[in-house]
């Protein structure tokens, strides 16, 4: 069954408030594994996230208008020898959009986000 | 960073290469580089934490596989306007193409049994005494070979049927009918084998009563095999076609598949009449060598050769003009 097209899971709310927890910390910008990392350490789980599920869910949230990103400028990746990486950071339509979701939630998840700062103020 | 860690990282990025290959360069580098990023990033954070590099391997790979359905459904997704179809298109078909070739040899090869009265029983001992690697692998290729023909059934079907959906369908289902056939020869094949081996551990006054279970399954296998090679036959004639009519292949080539058809229905027809074995038997293989004479051909020809003009891609040219 398809789902609606604004319709969010699980993970792409994750997604979402691991993105507003990277605004709080400071360092707004985010490169997929240190998301993938984020969602394990937020869910207390072992296992980070597959990459076709974390990379999928980031492209339909960009495409929804809820995150952007960027290639990072690979002097800096050259610099560091690594690959460049794809830079993504929360828009204001995310925001909203993780807000909506966060008053969605039940009460009980709305405590343990408001418990690690991440529900909306 | 160890072998395994290298070689885990190596196989995700194989398939990525897989599942992104045909895809508009810009999508597919994008994709390509993100997981670099990716694989890089998650093997320094993972060293630093003190994993151990074995656990690390396995933690890449099960982010891989675990990420397989996703990878499939956003591929899907991004097919389409953004798909530069031409070049892998005819490389994909012409990789299957080849592929069944290798299929048909084993099809074909994994037979000759000698089912006749006289012989039979000293064929049961022949087999017995192969061992359990040589008989164990005759029915597994036949199994493997079976799984194979469903995924070039799916592949070719999923390849041309924007060109021929009619004939894409009937090329799919007859390698489909091929699939079945070889899966249920493997079984029966391996029941052809225990028949075997319980012949020559039986007592002598109970061999006899074995014989013709072991031959009925003995001809049963050679008529599923006979089948499937059919099948299989049919299939590639109707590729040819389809190829053919879209100027995927030279023209020419319809010619080769021709000639199959003859001397294959030649020599079932000359069966049928009462000729002799050998020739009837000569006639059908030279048909089979020719019906494979098409399919490496053709399938080197889309691999290798520049971009084919397709009549459908001709036809989209010419209406965008």
């Amino acid at each position: 069954m398809r789902r609606k097209a604004n319709t969010l899971v699980s993970l792409e709310v994750a997604i979402l408030g691991g993105s507003v927890e990277f605004v709080r910390s400071g360092e707004g910008e985010f490169h997929g594994y240190a998301m993938a990392r984020t969602l394990r350490d937020e869910a207390g789980a072992k296992a980070l996230t597959g990459h076709g599920t974390l990379y999928r869910a980031l492209e339909r949230l960009e495409k929804l208008g809820f995150l952007a990103s960027r290639w990072e400028d690979p002097a800096v990746a050259a610099g560091e020898q690594r690959p460049m990486r794809r830079l993504y950071h929360i828009t204001a339509a995310g925001q909203q959009a993780w807000e909506a979701a966060a008053e969605a939630a039940p009460a009980e998840a709305r405590g343990r986000a408001l418990k690690k700062g991440l529900a909306p103020s | 960073m160890s072998a395994w860690t290298s070689a885990a990282s190596q196989l995700t990025r194989s398939w990525v290469a897989a599942y992104t290959l045909g895809l508009a360069s810009t999508v597919r580098e994008a994709r390509r580089r993100e997981i670099s990023s990716d694989l890089w990033e998650h093997q320094q954070d993972a060293a630093s934490d003190g994993t151990r590099l074995g656990a690390i391997g396995l933690s890449i790979v099960s982010r891989m596989v675990r990420g397989i359905p996703a990878d499939l459904l956003w591929r899907t997704n991004v097919e389409g306007p953004q798909m530069d179809i031409r070049i892998p298109f005819e490389r994909i078909v012409g990789g299957l193409l080849i592929g069944m070739v290798v299929l048909m040899v084993i099809t074909g090869a994994i037979s000759g049994y000698d089912t006749s009265r006289e012989g039979f029983e000293s064929e049961l001992v022949r087999l017995a005494s192969l061992g359990s690697w040589s008989d164990n692998g005759n029915a597994f290729f036949r199994f493997a070979t079976g799984l194979a023909l469903i995924g070039a059934a799916a592949g070719l079907y999923t390849s041309l049927r924007g060109r021929s959906p009619a004939l894409a369908a009937i090329a799919a289902f007859g390698l489909l009918v091929a699939a079945v056939l070889e899966l249920v020869a493997s079984s029966l094949q391996m029941v052809f084998v225990q028949l075997a081996n319980e012949y020559v551990q039986a007592p002598a006054s109970e061999q006899a009563s074995l014989v013709p279970t072991a031959r009925a399954v003995a001809i049963a296998v050679e008529q599923t095999t006979g089948a499937a090679l059919f099948s299989l036959l049919a299939s590639i004639y109707v590729l040819a076609v389809l190829t053919g009519r879209e100027n995927l292949v030279p023209r020419w080539l319809i010619g080769v598949p021709m000639i199959s058809a003859g001397l294959f229905f030649g020599g079932l027809i000359g069966e049928v009449a009462g000729a002799g074995d050998d020739a009837t038997w000569i006639v059908t293989g030279a048909g089979l060598v020719a019906g494979l004479l098409w399919l490496l051909i053709a399938g080197l020809w889309l691999m290798f050769t520049p971009r084919a003009a397709s009549k459908s891609a001709a036809t989209a040219a010419a209406g965008a003009a």
